[in-house]
């Protein structure tokens, strides 16, 4: 009872007047059968069933950054699965969930397959998976029966179906924005705006990528289920990639970072049928070629406009509590050992021996090409190291990039969120998408933490991060990296390209850190810093250490001086 | 208060004008359900031969009890997708059409639709063996040549002729029940038969499945499929210059067969097609009646190719024909039934037959809703670009050539 309280409290305090409109128009939209002929009801059923596939779609474009073609191919599997099955008698529920199956399968592996792809690949390995199943629905007659169709019977009334695809529709636009807020949608947005350093905060970007378009396919398959009983017949014509292309074009119309993005889409794209029809009668050109043309016009008007769709994205604010964040880091130390690297016959490191203590901060500095990077990256597990060993607990090693990398449409909350969301035990893809009361718990726990740990760093916590300050944007890779509950925090120089003041508040941020008990190794170019900062100083050069000791007992080796300080002082 | 007076008045005597003026009649809806989009000029000849009638009956409209009525056409495209198939079923049925005229695409999944409404369909072209059935189908008529009674009428002609046929069949609805028609057909003579082969229905090179055929020993090929495959057929056996005699179900009378050959007209010659005469044992007379009617109303039909001589030739409107005679069905039915009723009509449709187009009877009746007997299929061949009934076969050695020139 006090879930449900705590539930209806925390939907009330986040309704805005953009909720109100959505209710009120899927409760006028389920009014339809009551003033609609069952042919134009069919039409609509049908319509929100692609609506439905759409939303799934739009949240692998708009939140996954992944352009799939093959959502069409999806709502082909699962129209397949549920043909055979509602040919053979299976109820209707369980063959639209057996076709959801089926898609979601489908998605899986094409998922796995193709989402280690740049964008433009996944689009395109996308579009041959559509002509590919395409043919193989039209070649082989098992499937659908060839050009005659595999003909569906029984089943809902056309009304019934109009209400399952209505309430499906809103369903799959809840679940978008339940996904979209906890950490599985976070990180895949973080994936999205900037995939290397979403990596080095331990987003398993692969894990989720192929989470995302399997969930993507299974809603399509759920789709292409109820849409053949609705049709009466499996047609594999109705499933070429021109279902795909139709798919993507509603999504990009109405909006793929919106929830009914999609569903406004289909809106568009129906009126713009209308209008075809209208104008082929005009004309005497078939209403079936009008939309297909129609259709083409639209994309590329929307193309070359960089349009963002009918409907923006939402920003909702996140409710924090005083409940228990996550806990706090245990000391660990790192100890590496021979550690060596070649690229081919060049030697990027060299029997690298190096400890980090927890409550120091070691130095890695070393002249341009002296292997730092490669160092930090073997380390941080980036890179496989030839020889050598590191020994460190498991999970305690994080790193920072190089270049100042922030995901740039994500707030700073959010950036802590995705970051400590592999401390988190009750925000799995089931539980986030139900928001269940212990989900909830735990991120409005998670939130407090985030807003606290933003405040001690001095970054506002809900703008979005690409238009921070770079201090500010450096100040949130330590924040983000703080957050993922490492021990051993690899920072890759963190002052670059910094202001005098910029560089003394990331001195002082990393001096917090470090009084916090954390072990962190900086790689620096910045000597000033250096000095301020690090507890040791290692040197590289050509791969090898040089010197290893404090700073001030390093500065004076001559052999650093000769090698890399030249006439400067450290 | 005079003027407003007066104005009722008007409207009054307005509304108790004559009764059979156009004004007063009732509209009914036909619907044509034909693939416009994808085979356009089979589209528009079976929307051709419903006007037609359309025409000749509101000519003095369907008078019912004490109203009249008028057919009113609207056509709908399936673009051969069984889905649109249905669908637009399901818009005939909201526009409370009293009779679909229909291509034949998607009718296994769509006649349901048009039975819950007890609308009658009327198939014009498609003659898989399974789209009637009047047991099970009540409401599914047919006036067009059977897949059956054409692969029957095929292995008839060819077995005794002692060829080696190659039976081709591309796979398309149309070609994959034209294959299961051939394969029933040749059963019993299947020493007759060197290869029953598939064929891509979109292959632009058919070459390696023709060529298989002659490798394997075929003198005649029977390729049953789209205009296109029989075009392609033709071009990859002529290609390789092997003359072998190709044999066709009506497809091969389709314009585009002629249209893709243009350049090599003499490919054409030899080309014999199976069909459901056009003309009654009266003669030529009543078809030819019907086609001027046809030509004048929607001007003639060009293949787009033309004689040696230079005559330019034009298809007489077969489709059309069954079109029309079914719309004529219809309105019998309608006043058979006295009744704007879909499920009467459906009713009395069984009961009631017209003169068709070229003479004969036509009719349905409770056990037989086949509105063309398999012993109706003749056979043509072409020469010169249009066709003559060949002289080697009982029935077609009877029949009259039809002018096929303007």
């Amino acid at each position: 009872m006090t879930a449900f309280t705590d539930a209806f409290q925390e939907l009330r305090a986040g309704w805005r007047p953009r909720a109100t409109l959505s209710v009120a128009a899927f409760a006028l939209a389920a009014l339809a059968p009551l003033v609609v002929g069952d042919a134009r009801l069919a039409d609509l059923a049908g319509g929100l069933y692609l609506a439905c596939a759409a939303v799934g779609l739009a949240f692998v474009v708009g939140i996954a950054g992944l352009p799939s073609l093959a959502q069409g191919a999806f709502v082909a599997v699962g129209a397949v699965v549920a043909a055979h099955l509602l040919a053979a008698g299976t109820p209707t529920a369980v063959a639209a969930i057996l076709g959801g199956v089926g898609g979601g399968a489908a998605g899986a592996l094409v998922g796995y397959a193709f989402a280690r792809l740049p964008p433009a690949g996944f689009a395109a390995a996308t579009w041959i998976v559509s002509w590919l199943v395409a043919f193989a629905l039209l070649s082989i007659t098992w499937f659908l029966g060839g050009s005659q169709g595999l003909v569906v019977s029984g089943g809902p009334t056309t009304a019934q179906h109009y209400e399952l695809a209505l309430a499906l529709t809103g369903l799959a636009a809840l679940g978008y924005t339940a996904l979209v807020r906890a950490p599985f949608g976070l990180r895949l947005a973080a994936a999205r705006d900037r995939e290397a350093a979403a990596r080095a905060l331990r987003v398993p970007v692969l894990h989720v990528r192929v989470l995302a378009v399997a969930a993507s396919g299974a809603v399509a398959g759920i789709a292409g289920a109820l849409g053949v009983q609705l049709a009466g017949v499996a047609d594999p014509t109705q499933y070429g990639p021109f279902l795909s292309f139709r798919l993507i074009v509603v999504v990009l119309i109405g909006g793929a970072l919106a929830p009914l993005g999609a569903p406004a889409g289909v809106i568009v794209l129906g009126i713009l049928s209308i209008a075809a029809d209208l104008i082929g009668r005009l004309e005497n050109v078939a209403a079936s070629r009008g939309h297909t043309l129609l259709t083409a016009i639209l994309l590329l008007g929307i193309v070359s406009l960089g349009w963002e769709g009918i409907v923006r994205a939402p920003r909702r604010a996140r409710r924090g509590s005083s409940g228990s964040g996550p806990a706090g880091s245990a000391p660990a130390a790192l100890e590496a050992r021979g550690l060596g690297k070649s690229y081919g016959s060049i030697v990027a490191a060299e029997d690298v021996a190096l400890g980090i203590e927890p409550g120091r901060i070691t130095a890695l500095v070393g002249p341009n090409g002296s292997g730092k990077t490669t160092v930090l990256r073997m380390i941080a597990g980036a890179v496989a190291p030839d020889a050598g060993s590191i020994d460190a607990p498991r999970g305690a090693v994080v790193r920072t990039l190089q270049a100042t990398a922030v995901f740039s449409t994500l707030t700073p909350l959010e950036h802590v969120l995705v970051a400590s969301a592999g401390r988190r035990s009750r925000a799995g893809f089931v539980r986030s998408l139900f928001a269940t009361p212990e989900a909830r718990a735990e991120d409005a726990a998670f939130v407090a933490y985030a807003r606290t740990l933003l405040d001690r760093f001095g970054i506002p916590h809900d703008v979005p991060a690409g238009e921070l300050p770079v201090s500010d944007q450096r100040a949130l890779m330590l924040a983000a990296a703080k957050a993922t509950g490492a021990s051993v925090l690899l920072v890759d120089e963190p002052t670059a390209g910094a202001s005098a003041a910029e560089a003394s508040r990331i001195v002082h941020l990393l001096g917090s850190l470090r009084d916090e008990g954390l072990a962190l190794l900086v790689v620096e170019h910045n000597l000033g810093v250096v000095r301020r900062l690090a507890d040791r100083v290692l040197v590289l050069d050509a791969g090898r250490v040089i010197a290893d000791g404090p700073p001030d007992a390093v500065a004076a080796d001559e052999r650093v001086r000769a090698a890399y300080l030249g006439a400067r002082r450290l | 208060m005079r003027r407003i007076g007066l104005a009722l008045a008007l409207l009054a005597l307005a509304g108790c004008g004559g009764s059979s003026s156009d004004s007063q009649r009732t509209p009914l809806t036909v619907v044509v359900n034909a693939p416009f989009s994808r085979t356009p000029y089979l589209g528009r000849t079976i929307e051709n031969g419903v006007r037609l009638a359309e025409r000749e009956l509101n000519a003095n409209g369907i008078r019912l009890g004490d109203k009249t009525y008028d057919l009113r056409v609207q056509t709908m495209d399936t673009a051969l997708s069984p889905a649109r198939a249905v669908a637009n079923m399901r818009r005939a049925v909201g526009r409370r059409a009293v009779a679909v005229v229909d291509e034949g695409t998607g009718v296994d999944a769509s006649w349901r639709t048009a039975a819950a409404a007890g609308i009658p369909v009327g198939i014009v072209f498609q003659g898989g063996s399974g789209l009637v059935d009047p047991a099970s189908r009540p409401n599914v008529f047919r006036i067009a040549p059977t897949d059956h009674g054409l692969a029957f009428r095929l292995a008839e002609y060819l077995v005794p002729k002692g060829l080696k046929v190659g039976l081709l069949h591309d796979d398309s609805d149309y070609g994959t029940a034209g294959g299961r028609a051939l394969a029933t057909a040749f059963s019993r003579n299947r020493s007759a038969v060197a290869i029953d082969e598939t064929l891509p229905a979109d292959a632009l090179d058919l070459a390696p499945q023709v060529l298989r055929a002659r490798r394997d020993g075929a003198t005649a090929l029977v390729v049953w499929g789209r205009p296109a495959t029989i075009a392609a057929a033709i071009t990859a056996a002529r290609s390789a210059g092997w003359d072998v005699p190709f044999y066709t179900p009506p497809t091969g009378n389709d314009p585009f067969v002629r249209q893709q050959l243009a350049d090599h007209p003499s490919w054409v010659n030899g080309l014999t097609f199976a069909g459901g005469r056009l003309t009654a044992e009266v003669g030529s007379g009543p078809f030819q009646t019907f086609e001027q009617k046809y030509e004048s109303a929607f001007g003639v039909d060009r293949v787009g190719v033309k004689t040696s001589a230079g005559a330019s030739v034009i298809v007489p409107p077969e489709t059309a024909m069954y079109a029309y005679d079914f719309v004529n069905l219809v309105a019998a039915a309608l006043l058979k039934a006295d009744s704007t009723d879909p499920r009467k009509i459906t009713s009395a449709l069984n009961e009631v037959s017209v003169e068709g187009a070229n003479g004969d009877q036509r009719g349905f009746n409770r056990l037989n809703h086949e509105g063309v007997i398999d012993d109706d299929i003749y056979f043509a061949r072409f020469h010169d670009m249009t066709y003559a009934p060949v002289k080697d076969d009982p029935l077609s050695g009877t029949l009259p050539t039809l002018p096929q020139t303007r």
